[in-house]
């Protein structure tokens, strides 16, 4: 990681174009590249060598190649040992576990900073023999060769001289090797960046891991030839060894376990089909002849993809989840299947909704199946332990993510090598939006608010192009959200393992690629908003509520959709989901279902919504261009809005069997170039044609498709949030105080910070009650129609001092702020964040001459000699803004006043309030309030629009900023936490909650 | 005791490698006891260097050449 500044396949498409027979990828201490290195090689005709350059327990490098398949499962032994026994991010191989594991694998000396090499430079030449002496110990005389670099380092000449008089003693052959670091010269600045990044330092520093020079490019075989031209048998021993080796990974082969160990396959397809069938018998009253057909068809499916035991084992998770009260629901396309829905694994009957099995499982795709599950954020963990001691831990591991360079990052990392500092990277990173490595430039030419952006200066013109280069780069590697693989035998002898900032051990090879290695990835993600719900069902369980039985089609909660009041509404609140719904009118299920589906890149971009609308309102006419499309488009008014018809469009149309249907969305959905899709198009026409379809009438269709291209999503898995989703809205019609609090409580979630969801609590008549020491829970606490501030709201708050707190308030309540300091282990930080939070008003409510007296209190507590008395000096308290400003900047809400209170004085009569704003219809309007969450999705048109949301005392204004209007006043728009906006009330639809489209836009601090 | 020079100076070559130079009076190079690469501080424009340690007959000298302006320098006598 942060050694290599050209990517795989750059260096094996040179090595290609220079007719290599063979390469070797040996980077340091990981084999994370191997897969894409063998598959890549494998196309370009050339034999992949698996290798790693490791590090000893003496800090010396050795390089090792595997030779077969047992010397990359050493390899991926010995490097787990070396990850998991050190330090994390020190990864050191004991010599031992070189002697355990040495089968298969072929040794070279090293580079400069190998144990050999390091004696040859010391000129201590029977110390070096006796490194190499070591090496033929461990690994057999056959396997070891002196490796030669020339790297035109200083004594070079003379490391060439010692290792060739090594191997005139010894017999040991030579071999001559490049340390490639990128492909060519041009390229050495970026590496130069990432060591520095890597060592954290600066590019004036001196490091010892610094390269010297930019020698480490991709030299040519007549380079090499030229540079080892005194040792022949140097370059010939390169090609023995790449005889010797052949490719060392077995892909495809399935490592998952069989869910009955001791038993055959077909004994766990047949547990599989009886509880599946029991299952069917829970869910469906009755089994009806073409449910029968149905699970029959899945069954026969996932019995020939021999998946049965991935099923069995989600199923054993559920259960488990099940039994500890665990809330949880599977999403994804594993809701488009039956068996998973009978299993209990999902909760969407697919059946019912006639959703496609092949949309999840395939025969011809044959790929693996991934099932994704959302279990309740706080014992997502405790899901993970469970699979952990079920399967063993050897056979489990977290699947590990590279975060890849970004423009933020990479400015950040490279102008730090450059030494500028944290104010200056702070200013050159400032409103740099999340945006590839390589789009800089683009954003500066594109965004108004970055038009005085420091980066448009010609200084830091290099700055840029350095980070243009490191566009996609791994960075660091992390833990994925939910993924975990289980394998049949110990997970090292197929992947390195390593540990985790977090203490788990991850595997060194991403989600895209375990599953070429024959390893299936079950996501155990962690939703808050499950969280939030089982809180809910907790405090009000004693009142008779159950989550699970909401009922469905709650008129009130249907009406509370409409009118587009949903900040809280999983998956329904963000603006667009808002107007959404008051556009919609959702009544049904099948309404939010489509919601969820159509507020996306796809539909919004294919020019889906409006008709939606419009059919669905009745105000368009439900049309369709060819009769087979009825069947699959009425649902959805004629309209292409799931995955799942795409699929069937293409059976139906033109006649490509599901798992042809279900290649066509894969392709379409990671479309990259139009070449590709016209390819696809024309495929796709010829086979309706056919069919039996008017050539005009398939491109229409085909049109349909390109539309929606990119972005689509999977009813099954729309069909499973927007069933949270409805019972989220029905919880904020008839509970909200206490869904209210609940959300505060799994912060950070959700759309709206949490000052929004007090504002909006707030508009619901709910009491928000302030910070109290004696009287505010740990949690947000709700009460009837009143939610009290918890302590962990405090900035800085840690678990410890909230035990400390609540542990004495159980003795007895605090008296004063002194008894506070005196009974508690409270940092003085966090005392004072209290303070400012309004805990201690009750004693008294100048919370700045609270402040005065902590220092004395804190040295009193300490056992000063002479016990001070506290300040008697009058202070007068914080003025009410800064008083407010205070308190808002260690809750990140107020219990009592928005913002807008101090500043609604000032501004003129003509600035409605976001009350008096819902009254009106149309007009010209000025309103003013705090910016939340201003974004630029992707739109039809493809011109950039702004969409914000302004926060006032009174609730909330939608506002959307056209690209001309933006151009103007970007810079004050991202700048300006307060704003005042003039425009016009939109009037696309006379449902639609009120908003504003902006003309002119002033800040309201200067 | 060696001593900084850093100036240009005359090279003859040999089959690509410094043979003899002129600073003041010739040196006749006996042979290279060590050469070497160095990018230099790239990020403050400076070019790549080629470094080479000679003996001549009064004693271990240091030159340099700038590929990028064809230039030789007597680093240190």
């Amino acid at each position: 990681m942060l050694d290599g500044a050209s990517s795989i396949s750059a260096y094996l498409e040179e090595a290609a174009r220079l007719e290599m027979p063979a390469a070797a990828l040996t980077d340091h201490n990981n084999v994370s590249g191997a897969v894409e290195f063998h598959q890549t090689a494998a196309q370009l005709g050339i034999k992949p060598i698996q290798g790693v350059e490791i590090t000893t327990a003496d800090s010396t490098h050795l390089t090792l190649l595997a030779e077969n398949s047992e010397g990359y499962a050493n390899i991926c032994r010995i490097l787990t040992a070396g990850h998991t026994q050190n330090p994390r991010g020190d990864c050191r191989i004991p010599w031992e576990t070189l002697a355990q594991h040495s089968k298969g694998l072929i040794v070279l000396s090293g580079c400069r900073r190998s144990s050999v090499s390091q004696a040859v430079l010391r000129r201590n030449l029977d110390q070096a023999k006796a490194e190499l002496q070591r090496l033929l110990d461990i690994f057999g005389r056959d396997q070891v060769y002196l490796e030669m670099i020339h790297s035109y380092l200083p004594q070079t000449k003379h490391l060439l001289a010692g290792l060739a008089a090594l191997h005139e003693s010894t017999g040991i052959p030579l071999v001559a090797t490049n340390n490639v670091h990128y492909l060519n010269k041009e390229t050495f600045p970026v590496h130069d960046l990432l060591v520095c990044t890597r060592t954290q330092t600066r590019l004036a520093d001196i490091h010892p891991e610094r390269p010297l020079n930019g020698e480490n490019y991709f030299a040519s075989p007549a380079e090499m030839a030229r540079r080892f031209a005194p040792y022949p048998q140097a370059l010939a021993a390169t090609m023995e060894i790449a005889q010797r080796c052949s490719p060392a990974l077995e892909l495809g082969k399935s490592h998952f376990p069989r869910f009955l160990p001791d038993q055959t396959p077909e004994a766990a397809a047949q547990l599989l089909q009886e509880l599946t069938w029991a299952g069917a018998r829970r869910r469906y009253s009755t089994i009806t002849p073409g449910l029968r057909e149905r699970i029959n068809h899945e069954l026969k499916i996932i019995t020939t993809l021999d998946v049965a035991d991935y099923f069995l084992v989600v199923w054993d998770i559920v259960q488990y989840a099940q039994k500890k009260g665990i809330r949880h629901a599977g999403r994804g396309s594993a809701a488009d299947s039956v068996v998973a829905y009978c299993l209990g694994i999902t909760n969407v009957d697919s059946y019912a909704r006639g959703l496609l099995f092949e949309r999840f499982l395939s025969l011809e795709r044959a790929q693996k199946p991934d099932i994704d599950i959302d279990f309740d954020a706080r014992f997502r963990d405790d899901i993970a332990d469970y699979v952990y001691k079920r399967y063993g831990k050897e056979h489990v591991a977290s699947v590990c993510t590279f975060q890849t360079y970004h423009a933020r990052s990479a400015l950040r990392d490279f102008g730090r090598a450059f030494g500028y500092s944290q104010a200056e990277l702070g200013q050159l990173t400032k409103n740099i939006t999340h945006c590839p490595a390589d789009g800089i430039r683009s954003l500066l030419g594109r965004l108004p608010e970055l038009r005085r952006h420091p980066l448009n200066q010609p200084r830091y013109a290099k700055l840029i192009d350095y980070c243009a280069a490191v566009a996609g780069f791994p960075r660091h590697i992390g833990t994925h959200l939910g993924g975990l693989v289980i394998s049949a035998q110990p997970l090292t002898q197929v992947i390195p393992l390593q540990p985790s900032a977090k203490g788990v051990l991850i595997t060194q090879f991403d989600k895209n690629t375990i599953e070429d290695l024959g390893l299936i990835k079950i996501d155990l993600l962690s939703l808050r908003t499950l969280a939030a719900v089982s809180d809910v069902e907790k405090n009000m369980r004693s009142r008779g509520f159950a989550y699970d039985k909401i009922p469905h089609g709650d008129p009130r909660t249907y009406a509370r959709l409409q009118k587009g009041e949903t900040v809280g509404v999983f998956q329904l609140e963000s603006p667009a989901q808002r107007a959404l719904q008051s556009r919609l009118g959702s009544e049904v299920f099948e309404d939010l279902v489509a919601s969820v589906a159509l507020i996306r890149p796809g539909p919004i971009k294919g020019d889906m919504v409006e008709p939606f609308i419009a059919r669905r309102r009745g105000l368009e006419e439900v049309t369709y261009i060819h009769p087979k499309l009825e069947k699959i488009l009425e649902k959805t008014y004629g309209v292409v809005l799931y995955q799942e018809q795409v699929i069937e469009i293409a059976t139906e149309i033109a006649g490509f069997t599901p798992g042809e249907s279900d290649r066509l969305r894969k392709v379409m959905t990671h479309f990259r170039s139009h070449k590709e899709m016209e390819r696809i198009g024309e495929d796709f026409i010829a086979k309706a044609v056919a069919n039996g379809v008017e050539r005009g009438v398939a491109e229409v269709i085909f049109s349909y498709i390109v539309g929606y291209a990119g972005y689509g999503f999977c009813e099954a898995h729309a069909a499973a949030f927007a069933d949270t989703a409805y019972r989220t809205a029905y919880l904020l019609e008839h509970h909200p105080a206490q869904f209210y609090a609940a959300l505060l409580n799994q912060q950070p979630m959700g759309f709206y910070p949490p000052n929004t969801l007090c504002v909006q609590a707030r508009q619901r008549g709910i009491e928000i009650l302030p910070l109290d020491i004696n009287c505010s829970a740990v949690d947000f606490t709700a009460d009837g129609s009143t939610i009290r501030i918890g302590l962990k709201q405090v900035k800085g708050m840690e678990k410890a001092f909230l035990e400390s707190i609540t542990a004495e308030r159980r003795a007895a309540p605090f008296s004063s702020l002194e008894d506070f300091i005196y009974r508690t282990n409270v940092s003085r930080d966090v005392t004072e964040n209290l303070i400012l939070g309004g805990a201690f008003d009750w004693f008294s409510p100048n919370r700045r001459q609270l402040l005065w007296y902590v220092p004395t209190y804190y040295q009193n507590k300490q056992g000063s000699l002479f016990l001070e008395s506290a300040v008697e000096t009058k202070v007068p308290d914080f003025p009410p803004l800064e008083r407010w400003l205070r308190e808002y900047s260690v809750l990140s809400l107020s219990a009592d006043r928005h913002i807008m209170e101090f500043f609604r004085p000032k501004l003129s009569q003509a600035v409605l309030t976001s009350k008096e704003l819902s009254k009106r219809k149309e007009g010209h309007v000025q309103v003013a309030g705090l910016v939340i969450r201003p974004h630029r999705p992707p739109t039809r048109s493809g011109r950039t629009v702004v969409f914000l949301t302004l926060e006032d005392e009174f609730g909330l204004v939608d506002v959307t900023i056209f690209e001309n209007v933006y151009k103007r006043y970007g810079e004050v728009l991202f700048n300006s936490p307060l704003l005042q906006i003039t425009g016009e009330i939109s009037e696309r639809d006379p449902n639609q909650i009120t908003s504003v489209v902006a003309h002119r836009i002033t800040s309201l601090v200067s | 005791m060696s001593k900084l020079v850093n100036q240009p100076v005359e090279v003859v070559l040999e089959n690509g490698f410094p043979r003899r130079f002129f600073f003041q009076k010739p040196f006749f190079i006996r042979h290279i006891q060590e050469y070497w690469r160095e990018a230099g501080q790239w990020w403050l424009g400076e070019p790549e260097r080629m470094v080479y340690l000679v003996v001549t007959d009064y004693g271990l000298n240091e030159l340099h050449y700038i590929p990028k302006n064809d230039c030789w320098l007597l680093y240190r006598l």
